[in-house]
């Protein structure tokens, strides 16, 4: 290839998060601007046009890598620097990267297409659009990323993103609740990424993916290399709702349909997967890890095909199903076949995309498969469960329909003692602050304030 | 030092210092005062920024590399120097741009009695002590900074919490008067002209002794409000006059303390300190942390997110490497503008809510949009999100530890984890949801605005610049960079001698099992 070519597709290429980012400041400020918000025409063209763009440089890539012939590193400076530490601009255009950036502009482009309509005269269509558009941004950095860092930032976008769109119709209490379980998901899994980043930057003394994994070939820590693989399994965890930590996938159903499809069922929720398969050639040496990665990805795909088979509503049936096959994709990476692994993912993605759009017109198209073939799936479903001995039917039946008691095993022996031991411990501080009270008895400020009306309105 | 400079020094502290005096004694028409207040607050910030942008600004690597260390003229009988350096020249507009938000956005009803006045008086102090390169006045200013707060708090009647603040004003003012005197008296010992001017006690050996250290530190990390010294300042977060109270709070002046009084003077106490320090700032973290996440009123949750900040910006300081304490200060800065705007939206919200428990609010958003945006924005960037300056403080902070301390790295992970949690309860349980009935039943809940919503922006503003371009405030460490190699080589230095000192005690017993 030569050389002015190359130097144009790697331009082009590191400019595949940039556009859906500028698109969405740019959307931003149309929006805080005083003379109000832009039409939702104009939100639609910049969007669309923004991720165009990115389709372009994602398909730049592509051309980079075959033109290439081999995995392309792009060093492209430094964000900033300090004496012993230096944050490194670095982009790694492999072909995961390129097949991954391109269906990410793929699936937003018609996510984007499909909600010019679907999302027409709703309050937050701009809102949509614009964390829509910092979704993309994030999803290319984290897929084009060339270190662990640059990962995390598209990571935590994609996080952050995600967690507003759940809460898209925040006047109701639902979807604020189920956000702040997504959040909290997510918030404790992406301690194993970070935690992954610093041991990697101790060890080894990069976090540029293809020094890592040229040190990591050259002097196999087990030890060390274990203890990065279990963190990168424990952050891809949270993102790929696997057990314990799949129980905020059907919440974050809550969200508009369009987001759902491209969060939930296509893009966000196979984040862990692309990271464990970014970081295969360092998990490669952590066969416990891999073990690990296997039994989690095995409980998952179980429970999860049993507590969809027990779903009363359409989406968590399918966000169940989505959790059980993404488990599955954890045993393939574990089990080392990258490639196949890659392959589900990407055709996964998509049919989970389309089936969630399909999730509003789910009676209808359940009503015309029943004329057409004379059962639907939940027949079939049915039938399965039929096939099950009746007493051990009821007791699976249950466990699957109260998703195996998983969360109120969580909120008991984890979130609740914390928040328990936080309102302990303020107590006390107030007890403490109340021995100089003059005359009142000791209280503290939120109790010394009028409590609600309603009893309902306070949290136990 | 240029003249304008030299002017500019005492200029930036004496003016808003004579404009709170007039306003308390001179002045008792609200309008007036409050126009007076915000004119006097826009003029040292564009003067405070002035002198940041004339030291600091332009290339990055000799920015602070030189510290302007020229003395001012000599006021009563105090030895008078200030100056401008890398240590001090972000938080001098940084303060002064705080003061200016909060008196835009200081409701009028809040403006009866003296309440500009007293922040005029605290920032005066802050600024003073921030430029003070003599012991004397900064430990003056120190305590002066207290002041307003203490006596805000005596008027508001809450005895409990005025009893707190006076111990902790009495604390502050004996071990640093204390330690001033053990100074003092080393420094005519050894024949210093000045005798609390900090560059001269720079070249003295541990001036005051270990006790003088020890009583600075204390004072300091009082200041910051690390755990258990924290109730002082968590309670008043969550009772005090908020509006009088904010600016004496939320400010860095304990770990500018750090920097400028006890890490350049005892490198040796420090040194040595390190790991406790450490363990005390990872405990503080996680302590201000568990507590926020508990709490029901938004002032509350702000003063303990606050704590736990502290405790982050302790152990990166305590780190004793140049990545550690780069982002401590760094830390320190960021999480000042960011908890100010926090805290500013609570008082907002109280001032038009009546209240800021948590569980009489939700579903504001509908009605204050602009609010809801600016406490979600300043919240994503307290935590460290990727593009503010917290996300790049942070990562320094944890690349530090990581070098000797990698379980309190590992702490603070889960801290940030914890308090991204806490932060966004907030915001779900103030501004989403359906909305308490006390929330629907408040007619008169208004957005931010003009001034409010400029004062917001801005702030946002500064830690988004801030975090995609960080490097101009990198080059804060040039400031303190000397010290840590000080503290490097004498830590180093003792190192060396208690291997030896073991060695040749080991040859002593060879030699001695050799002659048995």
């Amino acid at each position: 290839m030569p050389a002015d070519l190359h130097e144009l597709l790697a331009d082009l290429v590191a400019l595949a998060p940039v556009w859906p980012a500028l698109g969405a400041v740019v959307i931003a400020l149309l929006f805080v601007r005083p003379s109000g918000s832009p039409s939702e025409r104009t939100v639609a063209n910049l969007a669309t046009a923004a991720i165009w763009l990115s389709l372009v440089s994602a398909l730049a890539g592509v051309a980079l890598r075959l033109g290439a012939g081999h995995d392309v590193d792009l060093r492209l400076g430094y964000w900033y620097a300090a004496d012993e530490y230096n944050f490194p601009l670095v982009m790694l255009v492999d072909g995961l990267a390129a097949a991954m950036s391109t269906f990410i502009a793929v699936m937003l482009l018609t996510t984007a297409r499909f909600s010019v309509t679907y999302l027409h005269r709703e309050p937050g269509f701009v809102r949509f659009f614009l964390l829509m558009l910092f979704f993309g941004a994030g999803m290319q950095l984290m897929v084009l990323g060339g270190s662990i860092e640059l990962l995390f930032i598209g990571w935590e976008i994609v996080g952050i993103t995600s967690v507003l769109l759940v809460g898209f119709f925040h006047e109701r209490q639902g979807p604020v609740q189920a956000a702040i379980r997504v959040l909290v998901t997510y918030r404790i899994c992406d301690i194993g990424l970070l935690l992954a980043g610093v041991r990697l930057h101790h060890w080894l003394g990069t976090t540029v993916w293809v020094d890592v994994f040229a040190a990591a070939a050259a002097a196999p820590l087990a030890v060390a290399s274990t203890a990065v693989s279990l963190a990168l399994v424990l952050g891809a965890m949270g993102k790929s709702a696997q057990f314990p930590l799949g129980g905020w996938l059907p919440r974050a159903m809550e969200g508009p349909t369009a987001s759902s499809a491209v969060f939930y069922g296509s893009l966000s929720v196979h984040a862990g997967v692309f990271l464990l398969l970014r970081a295969a050639p360092l998990i490669e040496h952590a066969p416990l890890a891999r073990a690990v990665m296997i039994v989690i990805g095995l409980v998952t795909a179980v429970m999860a095909t049993l507590s969809s088979q027990a779903s009363a509503d359409a989406k968590s049936a399918v966000a169940w199903a989505t959790a059980a096959q993404v488990g599955l994709m954890f045993i393939e990476v574990g089990c080392g076949l990258y490639t196949l692994a890659t392959v589900h993912l990407i055709s996964h993605a998509t049919l989970r995309y389309y089936q969630f759009l399909r999730t509003p017109s789910a009676l209808h198209d359940a009503l015309r498969r029943q004329a057409m073939l004379g059962r639907t799936e939940q027949d079939e479903a049915a039938a399965r469960w039929e096939e099950v001995a009746v007493v051990r039917r009821r007791w699976l039946y249950r466990l699957a329909h109260e998703r195996f008691a998983v969360e109120t095993m969580l909120d008991r022996w984890i979130s609740r003692p914390i928040m328990s031991l936080s309102r302990t411990l303020g107590r006390l501080e107030n007890r403490f602050l109340a021995l100089h009270e003059k005359t009142q008895p000791p209280i503290g400020p939120e109790l010394s304030r009028p409590l609600p009306a309603a009893s309902k309105e306070v949290e136990p | 030092m240029t003249q304008y400079v030299q002017a500019a020094i005492p200029l930036i502290w004496l003016l808003p210092l004579i404009v709170a005096l007039v306003l308390r004694y001179l002045v008792h028409d609200t309008r007036i005062g409050r126009t007076l207040a915000v004119a006097t607050a826009w003029v040292v910030f564009a003067v405070a920024f002035a002198l940041f942008f004339e030291n600091g600004w332009g290339d990055a690597v000799g920015a602070y590399a030189r510290d302007s260390l020229e003395s001012g003229p000599l006021l009563l009988a105090l030895h008078f120097h200030m100056a401008v350096d890398g240590l001090n020249a972000v938080l001098l507009p940084m303060t002064a741009a705080i003061a200016l938000a909060l008196l835009l956005s200081i409701p009028r009803s809040d403006l009866r009695g003296d309440t500009a006045a007293q922040i005029l008086a605290v920032e005066s102090a802050l600024l003073a002590s921030f430029l003070s390169l003599d012991l004397g006045t900064l430990v003056l200013f120190w305590i002066a900074s207290l002041v307003p707060l203490w006596r805000s708090v005596r008027r508001s009647g809450d005895h409990p919490l005025h009893v707190v603040l006076s111990l902790t004003l009495a604390a502050t003012t004996v071990a640093l008067l204390v330690a001033v005197i053990l100074i003092a008296r080393d420094a005519h010992a050894a024949g210093v002209t000045h005798g609390l001017d900090l560059v001269a006690l720079a070249r003295l050996e541990d001036p005051g002794g270990a006790t003088a250290g020890a009583l600075l530190l204390f004072a300091a990390l009082l200041r910051m409000g690390i755990a258990p010294l924290h109730l002082w300042l968590t309670a008043s977060a969550g009772r005090a006059p908020g509006y009088t109270a904010m600016l004496a709070l939320i400010t860095p002046l304990g770990s500018f303390a750090l920097g400028r009084v006890v890490m350049p003077l005892y490198p040796d106490l420090w040194a040595q300190l390190s790991d406790p320090l450490v363990l005390l700032g990872g405990t503080t973290a996680l302590y201000g942390a568990l507590l926020a996440v508990g709490q029901y009123d938004l002032r509350r949750v702000v003063g303990y997110f606050w704590i736990s900040q502290m405790g982050l910006v302790l152990t990166g300081l305590a780190a004793l490497n140049a990545s550690g304490v780069a982002g401590g200060l760094l830390q320190s800065m960021s999480s000042v503008v960011e908890v100010s705007g926090l805290m500013l939206i609570a008082l907002e919200v109280e001032a038009r809510a009546g209240t800021t428990d948590m569980r009489l609010l939700g579903g504001l958003v509908h009605r204050a949009p602009r609010m809801a945006t600016t406490f979600l924005l300043l919240s994503a960037a307290a935590v460290g999100f990727p593009g503010t300056v917290s996300f790049v403080a942070e990562d320094l902070a944890v690349q530090g530890l990581l070098q000797d301390h990698e379980l309190t790295a590992a702490v603070i992970l889960v801290v940030t984890a914890i308090n991204g949690i806490t932060l966004f309860k907030a915001f779900k349980k103030t501004f989403l949801g359906a909305g308490s009935h006390h929330a629907k039943s408040l007619r008169a809940f208004e957005d931010l605005r003009g001034m409010e919503y400029l004062a917001a922006v801005a702030l946002v503003g500064i830690l988004l610049v801030g975090g995609f371009l960080p490097q101009p405030l990198l080059a804060v460490r040039h400031g303190v960079v000397d010290t840590i190699h000080r503290i490097d080589r004498h830590h180093h230095r003792e190192h060396d001698e208690h291997i030896e000192h073991d060695d040749d005690k080991d040859r002593h017993h060879r030699r001695d099992d050799h002659d048995d």
